[in-house]
């Protein structure tokens, strides 16, 4: 009986060894896939980040290819895969899964593939990523907040107008009436010439919550104050840009995800496994702490019982309920925008950020130097970008 | 004893399982060479790929190759195939040469001289080697004309999309209208057309929803 005992514990200590060095293993790969090893798993990401970046500098060569690769990849249906499995399963957490961003992600996506194509006046192609980026919000679980997203479909009508489908236009700007019937669409008849686009503060964060980060949370940025954006032209009168889109909102209305049911599956295992072990170690710690309350094989009963008991607790330890806060952290609050006409030529435009209390940000504020030519002209600006522009 | 036995099977099911879920293919795809023609499985979204362009401009050069008052109309027509007048306004982003170059060039081909193409987005080019000509730095063996052809047709057409989305099963559903039409630049008559279709659907995995 002493023999039986002593390898009993033995193949206990076993068990333990293996799941815990299991445990370590999948752990490991899940950080290394995520961040470091550069396999591909943050690729959309990655380029999502730089091609902003590349806004900001200037360099829209750049930011044309990586955005043309995001929006190419997102673009594709992403179907069954060995990481698509494996966010799936129980021993992974969801970040396993090559990104492919949020609804409000893809839509920055495509919002900023579409600038891109209408800087280059291609219009019809600007029109298809401002379309696409619209399309991003139909997936909104709550029905009220599905395509409720503005900047996209003024673009979209601006492109189509500049080519010259001004029947879709119209449908465009229609579409913008319901949602914001405050902001004047441009007259079909006569396109103003410039579109002024000011993006302010800095993106919405995804917080894991929750004990083992099981829950998404989206919060607004922080460490930014610009929440306002006022224009001049050639020392003229002081006008607000429209506040257009908040991406926060975009970001935090959405409501549940279909995969967070996936998620939560997993927390469920984990805690019924989690709760099984514990009731079978102690039911066995019981039967041999007092094996002679209980008859004869109450020790053999206990041991098994135990190792039952301890697998279980390590299977919901290796359970991987996290989900995935990886984010796009270069994205504004909030973006401002008004269509001008200019006489074509070189202008003064002055830029003046305030905070929420309405007072002037100095450090952020600025005069450019403009070209304004006869049509199309597309001047987008960041409160953070790193270089002023030179239109 | 019999415990034992059990505790035993236990623990290498456990490993086993345990294994079997650190297990994972490398995922890479060696290079290889395909038809344009036929799609790859696995690789492919809701818009038009390659096999989309190839079987629309053989469908369009077949049908205007058949039509009578192209080829058998006693003169050469001549015709403009650019991006000029061809509006996408559908979701998907195209570089439409790709699909117009193609058609022009299998017309001409197929044609073999029954049409003309009036290359008008050259027209910069064109003129800057007549400039040349007429300040007498260069010399034509052919007699000089100071004009240009004139085209006798332009292609126009239009590209429109209609997608929906199921929210429950996250199914999205593409379709795509290429209109194709042959304006007479004479007449200002819309003398052909064709239309070319495709819808396609699909759904991401249920983690990207």
């Amino acid at each position: 009986m002493n023999k039986l005992k002593k390898n009993s514990k033995l193949f206990l200590f076993i068990v333990v060894l293996v799941f815990i060095s299991s445990c370590a293993v999948s752990t490991t790969t899940t950080t290394t896939q995520n961040k470091t090893n550069g396999k591909g798993n943050d690729t959309v990401l990655r380029n999502m980040c730089l091609g902003t970046e590349a806004l900001y500098y200037n360099d829209h060569q750049k930011a044309k290819r990586l955005f043309e690769d995001v929006t190419t990849s997102i673009s594709g249906i992403w179907g069954d895969s060995p990481e698509a499995r494996k966010a799936r399963s129980l021993w992974y957490e969801e970040a396993i899964k090559p990104f492919k961003g949020e609804p409000y992600e893809r839509m920055m996506a495509f919002y900023y593939m579409g600038i891109i194509y209408l800087q280059n006046n291609d219009f019809g192609n600007a029109q298809a990523a401002f379309r696409q980026s619209v399309m991003q919000d139909a997936f909104a679980e709550e029905e009220q907040n599905r395509a409720d997203v503005a900047l996209p479909l003024f673009l979209q009508g601006w492109a189509l107008q500049s080519q010259g489908s001004k029947r879709a236009a119209k449908d465009a700007y229609d579409l913008l009436n319901k949602i914001r019937p405050d902001f004047e669409t441009p007259s079909l008849d006569k396109q103003p010439n410039v579109v002024l686009i000011v993006e302010t503060g800095k993106s919405p964060r995804k917080v894991p919550d929750g004990v083992g980060s099981y829950q998404l949370k989206f919060f607004r940025g922080k460490f930014f104050d610009d929440k306002a954006v006022k224009y001049s032209i050639d020392n003229g009168s002081t006008k607000k840009l429209y506040p257009m889109e908040d991406i926060y909102w975009q970001a935090s209305s959405r409501g549940g995800r279909a995969v967070d049911r996936i998620v939560n599956g997993k927390v469920q295992f984990k805690e019924t496994t989690g709760d099984i072990g514990t009731a079978l170690t102690d039911i066995s710690s019981e039967l041999l702490d007092n094996p002679h309350s209980y008859g004869s094989g109450a020790e053999e009963v206990g041991l098994a019982l135990g190792v039952v008991g301890v697998a279980s607790i390590l299977l919901s330890a290796s359970t991987h309920s996290a989900v995935d806060s990886r984010y796009w952290d270069n994205l504004p609050d909030a973006i401002h925008i008004t269509t001008l006409d200019l006489a074509p030529g070189n202008h003064k435009l002055n830029l003046t950020f305030y905070n929420e209390q309405g007072f002037a940000i100095p450090e952020l504020s600025r005069i450019l130097d403009i070209n304004v030519k006869d049509k199309n002209n597309i001047f987008w600006f960041s409160a953070w970008d790193r270089d002023s522009k030179k239109y | 004893m019999r415990f034992s036995k059990y505790i035993i099977l236990f623990v290498f099911s456990v490993i086993i399982v345990i294994l079997g879920g650190c297990a994972a293919p490398s995922g890479a795809v060696d290079v290889r060479e395909v038809d344009p023609s036929v799609s790859i499985k696995g690789v492919s979204g809701l818009g038009i790929e390659s096999k989309d362009i190839v079987t629309m401009t053989s469908k369009m050069v077949t049908d205007i190759l058949s039509d009578p008052k192209f080829v058998s109309s006693g003169k050469v027509p001549k015709i403009i195939i650019d991006d000029r007048r061809f509006m996408n306004e559908s979701n998907q982003m195209i570089n439409l040469n790709m699909l117009l170059d193609r058609l022009r060039i299998e017309l001409m081909r197929a044609s073999n001289g029954r049409l003309e193409f009036v290359s008008r987005e050259n027209m910069d080019i064109v003129l800057e080697e007549k400039k040349l000509e007429m300040q007498g730095y260069t010399e034509s063996d052919d007699d000089y004309s100071i004009y240009t052809a004139a085209a006798d047709y332009r292609m126009i057409g239009k590209i429109t999309s209609l997608s929906t989305t199921s929210n429950k099963t996250g199914i999205r559903s593409n379709y795509l209208q290429f209109s194709f039409e042959m304006l007479d630049l004479d007449q200002g008559l819309s003398i052909w057309g064709n239309i070319y279709e495709v819808k396609k659907y699909g759904a991401d995995d249920t983690i990207y929803h």
